[in-house]
């Protein structure tokens, strides 16, 4: 698909106005440059941020956000989708929430995707370690190393030990050392990954043995699998990860309510336990959490969501070595803005600052270990802008000069 | 690199990433044959009978569904739709030896119910008609009705527009796309290539006495609830929803996308050739889109990674093995694992990924299906599975040569002439100690775990 360049631009207008930060922003989260792993979940269909608007919603009374299920935390979190367990998580340093607004506008769930998830692998340096669930993967589009998958039980597919395989037999065994004599990479290369993820296994079930009485968020949903499987991979090869976990069915275009408080609790409850895990680590890992886009917060007729654009990503965990600038957004709603109406999108108030997902990107990279004004650059030209349309004399290149521009604005500097 | 992985890749980069080929120059863009690449698509097996696709495809088969029969009275309706299209994938076209030979039939594994079964499947993985089975909204019994609806009309030779217009005025698409907002954004972006958000709240106030009822399982129409503006959209006037996708199918630019969507699900890429010779046809039947597809010489510089089933299924039917029902639903956990589950996605199938984990998992699969016993002749017996003594049979002209034993195995499983295997692995099997049957099984898994099938670099 394309977009044009005056749609692109037309996006950007009210976020620039509010994107300048007052102090060293990233500076405060990265805590003494410190090199971060990041595991970064990205909820694949755009989920509602109404998880952290709730309170906002009901200030101003906007239609379907009253009910008994909806209940509003101090901070103005929704208690039943998982809000408590924000709360828990902002009282101990461990949360960070950012309002961020695209630059573009589109709401096409392929665009957005692309545009929030791509274009970082390929400049992410080679000392960091790329590991992927599922199909998680399709983000490390150009990447240039190899990675890691793993599911969430991190089963070791390399040894016939399966009940299932029925002809497990002294055969298979004289095959594989076939192979390790032929000195084959590719036999090297899935006895390697056998190796790591039995270490990692005991890890996770360490973990698990004690926690499944001991926090009273443990469960064993696919989500809260995958998500202390990856912080047992980071722990058990001791090196900086970038992981990337697809966690979809944030789509709710009916009967949101019934979907989103329990997919949103089960997101946050897998939050919580991987976050407790990173702090018995003792290790600086952080997950970073959003989707293509914000929705609608008006309930269509199949009482669902429709697609929106303001979003609040969440940044999790760090283990007590980052400083967390815990709740830093305030939204609400434009002026005369009709919350009768079938189009209720949330903005920034302007109090906080605001960022695009490609800036999510570089803050990402950033906390990996590339310098700042080298995410910078790397963000700026791999900003997915080969997919706009330039008219003649305003060029991708100029496109991504501006973006450098805007986003040292931000004065991210260290 | 090393002797063995050498000799592997060669053999991987010939089937998972495929070779490139060409075409050019030739006034006549279509072949009359199946290139190999065509027979993997299709999941069948190297040794399939030779003939122009349109012959195969327009004969019909009068021992389709048997197998499916079979399995009904022993669990069928309990696997998934895509399990149960798979199963049918697999078994149908291929003759039951005992009735082959009770009723002189010959091999047919290309027939006209096959082919139907086959364009719907793809349909089903397209963005054309894709399922979103992973939504709430969507049950078995909608996919199984709507299976059954697309087929019946791929096999009436329906016209596009006509099918696709039923279709956004049915369930299954309400249920895909699930508001008027939603379902007009989606039908403008992925049948007709229009990103603009402003003629969303247009398109959806045409749509505004549509929902889908979850509890229900239904569309609603609310009839008090109907819109009766004229609304105006790229300089037509439109007020129902029936006029709305009458507009969109009978666009210019909505065969094109269908197309673009074809092609880019079967080739991997939105081949540009093929799409500008598809659009000089102008064909209006999904049959005949398909079969100038897959006879377009430019398939033969098709380079995507294989979907498991175009490894698994060939495989299977080049030596008759029959496998368990588990298999296939073991087939589609893998295909999910890869990124890639069949009748998935509301939007596409995506290709699948064949990272260490995945291929390691197919490549068990597939190792473990090389029986030590042969099949019986009752399928419905669970503990009867493996490989048919009648294709077992010709291997034995080789035991006493396994150099040409592996390559005999390579070709007709992986459909790869040439392929010579390192020492190592030829005088494995001499030392072995094993004769006969033993040791054509044991050369059967060396070939079977060819780890560069997978290759994902």
């Amino acid at each position: 698909m394309t977009l044009s360049r005056r749609n692109f631009l037309k996006g950007s207008a009210g976020v620039l106005a509010a994107s300048l930060l007052p102090t060293a922003f990233s500076g405060r989260l990265l805590a003494a440059s410190r090199t971060y792993s990041v595991i970064e979940v990205f909820l694949y269909g755009g989920a509602s941020s109404a998880l952290s608007e709730l309170g906002m919603l009901q200030n101003q009374q906007v239609p379907g956000f009253s009910s008994s299920n909806h209940t509003a935390t101090s901070n103005g979190f929704w208690q039943q989708a998982g809000g408590d367990i924000l709360e828990n998580l902002l009282s101990r340093n461990r949360l960070t929430q950012l309002s961020v607004v695209p630059l573009h506008s589109s709401k096409a769930h392929d665009f957005c995707q692309s545009y929030g998830t791509l274009g970082q692998a390929a400049d992410i340096p080679d000392t960091v370690a790329l590991a992927a669930t599922g199909d998680g993967a399709k983000a490390f589009a150009g990447r240039n190393q190899s990675y890691f998958p793993f599911d969430g039980a991190l089963s070791n597919f390399f040894q016939r030990t399966s009940g299932m395989y029925e002809v497990r037999n002294s055969d298979f065994d004289q095959l594989l050392g076939l192979y390790q004599q032929e000195n084959s990479t590719l036999h090297q290369a899935f006895t390697d990954v056998a190796q790591q993820l039995d270490s990692a296994r005991v890890l996770k079930e360490n973990y698990e043995s004690t926690a499944a009485t001991a926090n009273p968020f443990y469960d064993n949903a696919s989500i809260s699998q995958q998500l202390r499987a990856a912080v047992a991979l980071i722990r058990s090869q001791n090196k900086t990860h970038y992981v990337s976990i697809p966690y979809g069915g944030w789509d709710m275009h009916s009967n949101a309510d019934d979907q989103y408080i329990d997919r949103m609790r089960g997101l946050m409850q897998a939050v919580h336990t991987a976050s407790e895990m990173i702090d018995q680590a003792g290790q600086p890992i952080v997950i970073v959490i959003r989707g293509d886009f914000g929705r609608n917060h008006h309930y269509n007729d199949s009482n669902g969501w429709d697609h929106g654009d303001h979003q609040v990503v969440l940044i999790a965990g760090g283990g007590g070595f980052m400083n967390h600038y815990g709740k830093h957004f305030t939204s609400g709603f434009a002026p005369g803005t009709d919350l009768s109406s079938s189009r209720i999108y949330s903005q920034p108030t302007g109090d906080y600052p605001v960022l695009d997902l490609s800036e999510i990107r570089a803050l990402q990279l950033e906390l990996m270990g590339v310098p700042v004004q080298e995410s910078i650059n790397k963000v700026a030209q791999n900003s997915f802008v080969w997919s706009l349309s330039f008219p003649a004399g305003d060029t991708p290149a100029e496109y991504a000069a501006s973006l450098g521009n805007r986003y040292s604005s931000l004065n991210l500097n260290l | 690199m090393d002797t063995l992985t050498k000799a592997l890749a060669i053999g991987a980069g010939a089937s998972l990433l495929q070779a490139c080929g060409s075409g050019g120059g030739n006034p006549n863009p279509y072949s009359e044959q199946l290139s190999p690449k065509a027979r993997q698509m299709l999941y069948l097996a190297p040794d399939t009978p030779a003939e122009p696709l349109r012959t195969a495809v327009s004969r019909s088969s009068n021992n389709f569904y048997r197998h499916g029969n079979n399995l009904e009275r022993h669990q069928f309706d309990r696997l998934s739709a895509e399990a149960k299209l798979l199963f049918q994938l697999l078994f149908n076209g291929r003759d039951n030896q005992t009735e082959q030979h009770q009723e002189g039939a010959s091999a047919r594994p290309l027939c006209s119910d096959y082919f139907n079964l086959w364009v719907t499947y793809q349909l089903l993985n397209s963005f054309v008609l894709a399922m979103g089975d992973e939504l709430d909204t969507v049950s078995s019994a909608r996919i199984n009705t709507h299976i059954e609806k697309i087929r019946d009309a791929v096999a009436q030779g329906r016209s596009v527009p006509d099918i696709m217009r039923d279709y956004f005025m049915g369930d299954i698409f309400w249920a895909r796309f699930r508001s008027p907002e939603d379902n007009g954004r989606e039908v403008m972006e992925i049948y007709l290539g229009d990103f603009r958000d402003e003629i969303v709240p247009v398109i959806g106030k045409i749509l505004r006495n549509y929902s889908f009822n979850e509890d229900q399982g239904t569309l609603d129409i609310d009839p008090f609830n109907h819109n009766d503006e004229p609304q105006t959209l790229n300089g037509t006037t439109l007020t129902t929803p029936l006029e709305l996708y009458s507009y969109v199918v009978n666009h210019p630019e909505f065969m094109p996308h269908i197309y673009r969507h074809i092609i880019s699900a079967l080739y991997g890429e939105a081949n540009e050739q093929v799409l500008a010779d598809l659009n000089a046809r102008r064909p209006t039947d999904f049959r005949e889109i398909y079969i100038l597809a897959l006879t377009h010489r430019a398939i033969n510089q098709v380079q995507r990674p294989k979907y498991p089933e175009e490894i698994l299924l060939p495989m299977v039917k080049s030596l008759d093995i029959t496998l368990r029902r588990p298999d296939i639903s073991d087939l589609i956990k893998i295909a999910s694992r890869t990124g890639s589950p069949p009748l998935f996605s509301k939007l596409e199938r995506r290709p699948p990924d064949w990272n260490a984990l995945n291929t390691a998992q197919l490549a068990q699969l597939c190792d473990s299906r090389i029986p030590k016993e042969l099949w019986t002749t009752d399928i419905t017996d669970y503990y009867s599975w493996g490989i048919s003594h009648e294709q077992f049979a010709p291997c034995y002209v080789y035991v006493d040569e396994p150099a040409q034993l592996l390559s005999y195995l390579h070709q007709r499983i992986w459909d790869e002439t040439d392929v010579a295997y390192p020492e190592s692995f030829v005088r494995y099997l001499s030392d072995s100690g094993e004769t006969g049957r033993r040791l054509i099984l044991l050369a059967l898994q060396i070939v079977v775990m060819n780890y560069g099938q997978y290759n994902f670099n």
